[in-house]
């Protein structure tokens, strides 16, 4: 499959193969159906490249990502979840058109909150592990990341845009971890777009 | 600030819990944006709603931002704790600086209420245009004294 990637879809077809060969080492370590998941979606985003599916439409390469995306945070325990996260590489979320690409796809997971659309909640397994590492793969390009206190973490993603860690949440209603992403100044949202995380 | 300007249907959203976590929201909701949230107008405004839902005992502070081990666990008047306040949003704050500053949070038996009242609404919004007034509707679930 990365083979193919590789030779015929060009650099985003590049990126892709490198990050599936980048996880045969940790292999070992996946469950069968760990594994399954991941073949899986593997395969999934390998024929939409092939059908061209991925080509065809602006931001392609992301959607190519939203099933990493969505196995990491719904179908795999915490241990492969990180794994897939940490492989992103730092190119995949490059401030500008890269990253903004990619908040609008995580700004769309889980499902609406009744605070309203602006409000998603994903519910999983192990939820302040999976958010922690998602705000980690999201933030590889900061330009600063802040600790500040009650466990809030501020990354500062360039021309005033931000996202926001935090492992409780104000809001109540017991709520793990909250990801926060501000791109009001990239024009993406009118409000802040918050990812709740629940456990399942 | 008056209570019946706090409960302008125009901000309504400000009584979204998730809405006042962070000072940047409660702007947000107030109607302010990428271009006139750093002005006298904002922060005036912007503490004078903390202040009525304060006051009104709606809410509490989360986190004191960059006071928070100072003023942590600490009992504080309403006046006090609103000259903390101006002292931690400085004039001119922009958006990164509201993520420093203080948090709330809406005091638990509102949370409860609201959870339990708006189970079967799809959203917040839809559950306060039903009610109709929501002052009415919150001071019928206030913790009697």
């Amino acid at each position: 499959m990365a083979d193919g990637l590789r030779k015929f879809h060009g650099e985003e077809g590049k990126m892709m193969a490198e990050y599936f060969e980048s996880l045969i080492s940790d292999f070992g370590s996946f469950t069968t159906g760990d594994l399954q998941s991941f073949y899986d979606v593997a395969k999934s985003i390998t024929e939409s490249y092939n059908n061209r599916m991925f080509d065809s439409v602006s931001g392609g390469f992301i959607a190519g990502i939203t099933p990493i995306l969505e196995i990491a945070l719904f179908e795999v325990g915490a241990p492969v979840a990180i794994k897939l996260l940490k492989k992103i590489p730092v190119s995949w979320v490059y401030r500008g058109a890269r990253l903004n690409n990619m908040v609008k796809k995580v700004g769309l997971l889980g499902r609406m909150s009744n605070s309203g659309n602006h409000i998603r909640e994903v519910v999983t397994n192990a939820p302040v592990t999976k958010a922690r590492e998602l705000f980690k793969t999201l933030t590889k390009h900061a330009v600063s990341i802040k600790n500040l206190p009650k466990g809030v973490v501020k990354a500062d993603m360039g021309n005033g845009n931000f996202i926001i860690y935090r492992p409780i949440t104000a809001s109540g209603s017991n709520v793990p971890a909250t990801i926060t992403l501000d791109f009001k100044a990239a024009g993406i949202w009118s409000k802040e777009r918050h990812i709740k995380f629940i456990a399942q | 600030m008056t209570t019946k300007e706090l409960f302008d249907p125009k901000h309504i959203d400000i009584f979204i819990p998730d809405n006042i976590e962070f000072i940047s929201f409660i702007l947000t909701s107030l109607g302010y944006g990428n271009t006139n949230e750093s002005s006298e107008e904002a922060r005036e405004h912007g503490l004078d709603t903390i202040e009525k839902l304060l006051e009104l005992e709606l809410i509490e502070v989360f986190s004191w931002g960059h006071y928070e081990d100072k003023l942590k666990g600490k009992e504080i008047p309403l006046i006090k704790k609103m000259r903390y306040m101006a002292e931690l949003w400085p004039k001119g704050a922009k958006r990164g600086d509201f993520y420093e500053m203080p948090m709330f949070k809406y005091k638990d038996w509102y949370l409860e209420a609201l959870e339990r009242d708006a189970k079967d609404f799809d959203t917040y919004e839809d559950f306060f245009k039903k009610i109709g007034n929501l002052e009415q509707w919150i001071e019928q679930n206030r913790p009697k004294e």
